[in-house]
């Protein structure tokens, strides 16, 4: 249980911050929704920390979210590369 | 069991729910007991300041002698100063300037005039209201360190509430509003954890939430500073919440407007606003920027407006008010508003006050239940974990009730002296650290029960020393319409009432409940420690 504790709790931080960077990224930059977006960034780390704990081991789960993280910044750095944000 | 959710993801969601509640239990316990009692806190600080020398009502014109006053006496040059303006629940004009110390942290000085018109710089030592908020946000832990604590909490509450949910889901059904009383307690506690937990699920996710914002919003928004914004995310995001930064000080001197003027030019901008406070940056320079924040008409659920403007001439800055927010800050201001329960009126507070004590229930008996779970019940031989938890959680969560009513009780008694508020949070601390230390050295079901007993004491005796000490009777005090005594004292012979309750019931289990059980008069640790201590809890 602890090393599937650690790896929901921490790994899930990188996967939150990817998750929600890309949708800051793709939706218009308007502050109002950039600000939702920030402001809904908690319970999408609650939920996806929550998540993590349904993979059966702690490999599988710190792979995952090593995966959800890894697509989460390829969107952020791609949709910057492009110039088709301006945040 | 429910085919919809696998028996191993109830049982890791078990294990999740059983560490995230030990992680968080106990800090979530004072947090929402104290929270309870800050759903009140005007109506505490009423009470605090009852019987002391009250401000009578002032207006507009006091206000500005006293701004004028304190900035031409008091080295406050350069600094931020309030100004909060006579209400009926807060009557007489009142500057706050908190000046910072050279360790960093901050001093409180408070300004009144006296009748005469002359300063009045002795300050408020009423601090009780203030100090269980404190409590309420850094569990009495010192600077930003109990807050960011507080903040982590709320991370581990989350899980706990999702981890809950996902157990309670199987037996939704079956176990939704039962309640089996009876020889099993273990079941008792179950079910009533099981009903408070969900009856005000809602209310607890928006609390883990909004808390979470409050207390490590900086943290939260960090990581994505770095890895997707490139302009500075706060000053992008402050002007939809009405905060502009303040421009830089000249270092000319300025004469500021006068406080009528300046909340004249804010009415303007905020028809019907009623302002509760005036805070002034870089008092006497020429930049110098006040921003009024006040009360407005609006049936929005955060009801407040804030009104930025330049000091000197009242050039607005920003105007941020409920009818012309954003979606996003009409977001952050609605959960933020939930929180402090700023929306509604005396029902809607009473609810947040039931609602928050039942906070606490949970957190307790979720402890209790892990206790009840690892008893061993064909010995008398306790685990030393079980124990252990079993101590703690009654020495910190009725220490925390107990120091609260000496802290109301200090603050009372000690109202004469100027040193008052040291010795209220002195009184706090020490019941609380003794309340820990006493669960530890006696037999838990003895300790624990004294400990009750002791908490009802002190609890039942607010009532006895409000009547000792002032000079007016509770009820007299209502007839006069300042129920705030009344029902303080009420509220007290309630809680009071219910240690002691709590404590009989206890002291029954003890005697005649199932030996083999922490709470049997003589429990005893794989050491023999509680041997000796075996018929103590029948006395």
């Amino acid at each position: 249980m602890l090393a599937r504790s650690l790896v929901a709790t921490l790994l899930s931080i990188p996967a939150t911050v990817a998750v929600v960077g890309a949708l800051l990224v793709i939706v218009p930059a308007y502050n109002s929704l950039i600000m939702s977006l920030l402001l809904i960034a908690f319970p999408i780390w609650v939920l996806i920390a929550s998540a993590a704990f349904m993979i059966p081991t702690p490999a599988r789960s710190a792979a995952a979210l090593i995966t959800v993280s890894l697509i989460g910044f390829g969107v952020i750095a791609s949709v910057k590369y492009l110039g088709w944000t301006t945040l | 069991m429910d085919n919809t959710v696998k028996a191993s993801t109830i049982k890791t969601f078990t294990d999740v729910h059983t560490w995230t509640g030990l992680g968080a239990g106990l800090a979530l316990f004072i947090a929402f007991y104290a929270g309870a009692i800050t759903v009140f806190t005007h109506e505490l600080d009423a009470w605090d300041n009852y019987g002391i020398a009250q401000s009578e009502a002032g207006d507009i014109r006091q206000a500005n002698e006293l701004l004028s006053e304190v900035i031409a006496t008091q080295p406050v040059a350069g600094e931020t100063i309030r100004l909060n303006i006579s209400s009926p629940e807060h009557p007489g004009n009142h500057v706050m300037w908190f000046e910072r110390l050279e360790d960093g942290d901050f001093k409180r000085h408070d300004f009144h005039l006296n009748e005469d018109g002359t300063l009045d710089t002795s300050g408020n030592t009423s601090e009780l209201a203030g100090f269980i908020y404190a409590l309420h946000y850094n569990l009495g832990i010192p600077t930003d360190w109990g807050l960011w604590l507080l903040g982590v909490i709320c991370f581990i509450y989350g899980i706990a509430l999702v981890s809950g949910v996902v157990i309670f889901i199987p037996n939704f059904v079956k176990d939704i509003f039962v309640v089996r009383p009876g020889k099993n307690k273990k079941r008792f506690w179950l079910d009533t954890h099981n009903i408070v937990g969900v009856l005000s699920l809602p209310w607890h996710i928006m609390f883990a939430w909004s808390s979470a914002l409050l207390a490590i919003a900086i943290f939260l928004l960090a990581p994505f500073q770095l890895t997707v914004f490139k302009d500075d995310i706060t000053s992008r995001l402050a002007p939809e919440l009405g905060v502009v930064q303040a421009p830089e000080p000249s270092g000319i001197p300025g004469a500021m407007l006068t406080a009528g003027a300046l909340l004249d030019i804010a009415r303007l901008e905020v028809p019907g606003l009623e302002p509760t406070q005036l805070r002034v940056s870089n008092v006497g320079d020429s930049n110098a920027t006040v921003r009024v924040i006040g009360k407005t008409h609006s049936e929005h659920m955060e009801p407040y407006a804030n009104i930025v403007m330049m000091a000197t001439d009242g050039r607005i800055l920003s105007v941020s008010q409920p009818e012309t927010a954003s979606a996003g800050a009409t977001f952050y201001r609605g959960l933020i508003a939930l929180h402090f329960a700023s929306f509604g009126g005396y029902l809607t507070k009473w609810l947040y006050f039931i609602l928050g004590l039942a906070g606490a229930y949970l957190f307790y008996s979720g402890n209790l239940l892990w206790v009840e779970s690892r008893r061993k019940r064909r010995s008398q031989q306790q685990t030393p974990a079980s124990l252990f938890l079993a101590r703690l959680n009654s020495g910190v969560c009725i220490g925390c009730m107990a120091g609260i009513s000496a802290a109301f009780l200090a603050s009372r008694g000690l109202a004469d002296l100027a040193d008052r508020a040291y010795f209220m949070k002195g009184a706090y601390y020490g019941v609380f650290f003794a309340a820990i230390l006493w669960s530890f050295v006696r037999p838990v079901a003895t300790g624990t029960r004294e400990l009750l007993q002791a908490c009802a004491l002190l609890t039942a005796a607010i009532p006895i020393l409000d009547i000792a000490l002032l000079d007016t009777t509770p009820w007299s005090a209502a007839a006069q319409g300042h129920y705030e005594l009344l029902t303080v004292d009420l509220m007290a012979i309630v809680a009071a009432a219910c240690f002691w309750f709590m404590a009989a019931k206890l002291n029954k289990r003890a005697i005649s409940g199932d030996p083999n059980s922490v709470w049997a008069a003589h429990p005893t640790s794989p050491h023999g420690t509680e041997a000796t201590v075996a018929s103590e809890g029948t006395q």
